[in-house]
């Protein structure tokens, strides 16, 4: 089920709410914590059932590790290499077997066909969560509370397909709060503001640039530079929104059971370096990759060296590249961070600093090239991208912009023969005017609503964002989140 | 303004402006889905396959008693108010296949009570089967009720409406589709450069199994319903399809399997049509034809089909 469905908005989340705080103004506590993992398990297997068993099985098994690490401390190292082994064993059998086996065939010349496994929703993100959670297990700083405590967070809907990646310490005190059983207006509008805003990002801003990006990205070695430029900028604004709309839905709908999630995208687009931009993308991942792959590397290399910790950081990029996805595109745009971080670090040793506008867009251009890895389907399809974006079909438009754009260079033919394109590109390209507006002028959602206040204002915002997600929801085009993919 | 206040008016307002949006498009029927619209009173603004899918639904169905289906070889054929033996609507639909065009012509014939089924053939109708747009899909009865393609559609109506010069579906109301083929544009000298660049192929022209599915159960369909089949080979002009002759023998060869003896299935291309094929004049390029050449087939047709009530 998608956030972005009239399903899940107008069924599945108000059920879920409702039964929930039923049960809890009555003081069923624990049918109402059994409600919300039975709604959150629905919401997991209303993809596919078949990966429902899968989910279940993980965290039973992540939960009698937990609790026999308690019981029997002398064990406790032997079990957390058993829980890490069989949580990186599942990741790694079911997202990268197939890749790895691949390149080995290819390298060493065997003949082995591996048959692709359809990747399971979430396993990266439940996997991380799990296998943070032994860690901080294991190193004493959290406890496994009651089995469906446990199963809650691990599972909890608004956050379980896309992230954010939270903590038990995070999380669980949240869950046993018995004030958070109560129904509470002031975080359900909260969660009203955040949630219609982040629809409105996802389905009305980034699913437009979806189709900008879809089109560039399917006819590559066939674009002019300007046509080139297009197709990347509109991929990364459709990954900025898509991701950042999500964000905020998960935010707002965590919101509605009185769960604070942490914020996990905290406007990228304006970093200076890209230091501060892995401080602001995806943070709760920077922080996972920072805690549980960086700092063992460095600990592992004792003593400390600049050179050992930019390798480190090197490393833990690459490795944060492959999470994303099993194929060379992925790595490459680890890579491409791992060397911007790199060079970050050696720069600000300098002590030179630039000026904060350069330092804007030289990250964002890194980035967006960063993201044309990451978008293309094979590696020689981002390297056609980016030589077209250095000019070797021309500068200007040709075949691909004027399919896009051609209301406006005939205006008969746009009507007659290219159906659904047009008019949308019209309000794609003001959108994307706006888009940059937002991106880079204005505040960002945590910064809109960190001081709620209900507002007349703010209800005609959010009525405005829904309504409009909605006329868009009901059109044609119905895309999932980049991020299920991962 | 308090917590509980904000949520209450945000989500009335919000159900509010969802019900007005729907209930004003309801209200509008602008594409004859309930209850009874007269011939006549529904035509394309814009997204022709996507309205005469719709219309395909209801208004047509209630309205009229033959359907003309094909590719823009026939979606160009203007005004089928011509045909007297039966109210005939132009469902044929620029660019398509037969299996894009399959959905409405399947609608048509399971809602209403068609007496005839008219198909254009040529070769492009069954090359391949894929569907080049989204819009045909059951999501877009649900987009009715609200959507970008409801948005554009009013905004084509109000520009349409302020300047009817430069609208292109003005005599839509029957079906027909483009008003780019008034008149000849293509000449002798034209034809015979494209017969002397155009190498000569002897293989059929291509099919795809999945189209002459598409196509059989369009011909199920309306053999089920008691529909008459009228079928008819578009006709080209002589020289190009003398030219092409080869390819289309193996091609008729093919399509002919599909028919029975109840149906019929004009070949407009031989010789007793050459008075249509030999005139330049009917066409306005190497496939379509001019206002004048429609009226023609359509003349044919209507002689067909009269034939066809009296023996019945």
């Amino acid at each position: 089920m998608l956030f972005n469905s009239f399903e899940y908005i107008l069924l599945f989340l108000p059920i879920c709410v409702c039964v929930y705080f039923l049960l809890t103004s009555r003081g069923y506590l624990k049918p109402a914590s059994l409600w919300l993992l039975g709604c959150s398990l629905f919401f997991y297997s209303y993809w596919n059932i078949s990966y429902l068993p899968l989910i279940v099985g993980s965290i039973i098994i992540n939960y009698l590790i937990a609790t026999h690490m308690v019981k029997k401390p002398k064990y406790k190292r032997p079990f957390l290499m058993l829980g890490l082994l069989f949580n990186i064993g599942l990741l790694g059998y079911f997202k990268y077997a197939g890749f790895f086996l691949a390149n080995a065939s290819a390298v060493i010349g065997f003949d082995y066909t591996f048959e692709r496994l359809a990747l399971p929703l979430a396993i990266s993100f439940f996997s991380l969560q799990q296998i943070a959670f032994l860690v901080d297990n294991y190193e004493g700083s959290v406890k496994p509370g009651s089995f469906v405590d446990y199963a809650t967070f691990v599972a909890f809907f608004p956050q379980l397909i896309a992230g954010p990646i939270v903590h038990h310490r995070e999380i669980m005190p949240q869950f046993e709060s018995t004030d958070n059983k109560r129904l509470n207006f002031d975080n359900i509008a909260k969660g009203i503001a955040y949630f219609s805003v982040g629809l409105f990002k996802k389905t009305v801003i980034a699913d437009t640039f979806a189709r900008l990006a879809d089109s560039g990205f399917s006819a590559p070695n066939q674009l002019s530079t300007v046509e080139s430029l297009i197709a990347i900028l509109s991929y990364t604004f459709q990954l900025y929104y898509d991701f950042g709309g999500y964000m905020d839905m998960a935010i707002g709908a965590a919101l509605f059971f009185n769960i604070s999630l942490p914020i996990n995208f905290n406007s990228p687009f304006k970093s200076g370096d890209i230091i501060d931009f892995w401080r602001r993308w995806h943070i709760t991942l920077s922080n996972f990759i920072t805690t549980y792959l960086y700092t063992p590397i460095v600990r592992a290399w004792a003593p400390f060296t600049v050179t050992k910790s930019l390798a480190a950081i090197g490393i833990t990029l690459l490795i944060a590249g492959l999470w994303h996805g099993a194929a060379w595109t992925f790595i490459i745009f680890g890579g491409i961070h791992g060397a911007a971080l790199i060079l970050n670090h050696l720069w600000r040793r300098t002590g030179l600093k630039l000026p904060h506008v350069l330092g804007v867009v030289l990250t964002f251009t890194v980035t967006a090239i960063s993201l044309c890895f990451f978008r293309a389907s094979s590696m020689a399809d981002a390297t056609l991208m980016l030589r077209d974006l250095m000019g070797i079909n021309g500068l200007l438009p040709s075949t691909w912009l004027n399919g896009q754009f051609s209301l406006f260079l005939n205006i008969k033919e746009s009507i007659l023969f290219n159906g659904m394109g047009s008019f949308d590109m019209i309000v794609g390209t003001l959108l994307t005017t706006c888009a940059a507006i937002w991106t880079f002028a204005l505040p960002n959602t945590h910064q809109k609503f960190s001081s709620f206040k209900p507002s007349l204002r703010i209800v005609l915002m959010c009525t405005l964002c829904l309504c409009i997600s909605f006329l868009y929801m009901n059109s044609f085009v119905e895309k999932e989140f980049l991020y299920f993919d991962f | 303004m308090t917590s509980k206040r904000f949520v209450l008016l945000s989500l009335t307002l919000t159900a509010l402006v969802v019900f007005m949006g729907v209930g004003f498009n309801i209200y509008m029927n602008e594409f004859g889905l309930y209850g009874e619209v007269k011939a006549g009173e529904r035509r394309v603004w814009t997204y022709n396959r996507a309205t005469k899918y719709l219309l395909s639904l209801n208004y047509i169905p209630k309205n009229f008693d033959a359907i003309l289906i094909g590719s823009s070889s026939s979606a160009t054929m203007h005004d089928t108010q011509q045909i007297k033996s039966a109210r005939t609507y132009n469902l044929s639909m620029n660019g398509a296949n037969i299996c894009e065009v399959a959905p409405a012509a399947i609608n048509a014939l399971e809602k209403g009570k068609m007496r005839f089924l008219i198909i254009c053939l040529n070769p492009y109708l069954t090359k391949n089967s894929m569907m080049k747009t989204s819009e045909l899909s059951p999501q877009l009865l649900k987009s009715t009720y609200g959507s970008l393609f409801s948005i554009r559609f009013y905004a084509y109506k109000l520009l349409y409406t302020v300047f009817p010069d430069i609208d292109l579906y003005r005599d839509s109301w029957w079906g027909y589709m483009s008003t780019k083929r008034e008149s000849t544009k293509i000449t002798k000298r034209d034809i015979d450069t494209f017969v002397g660049s155009t190498p000569r192929l002897t293989t059929p022209f291509p099919i795809d199994p999945s189209a002459i599915n598409c196509l059989e159960n369009i011909l199920k369909t309306a053999r089920r319903k008691g529909t008459t089949i009228l079928a008819y080979y578009h006709p080209e002009s002589k020289k190009i399809f003398d030219m092409k002759k080869n390819m289309y023998l193996g091609y008729q060869k093919e399509i002919q399997k599909l028919f029975t003896s109840e149906d019929t299935l004009l070949d407009l291309n031989s010789s007793k049509y050459y008075y249509l094929t030999e005139d330049i004049s009917l066409f306005h390029d190497t496939v379509h034809l001019t206002r004048k050449g429609g009226n023609a087939v359509l003349k044919v047709l209507d002689e067909v089909m009269q034939d066809n009530r009296r023996e019945r």
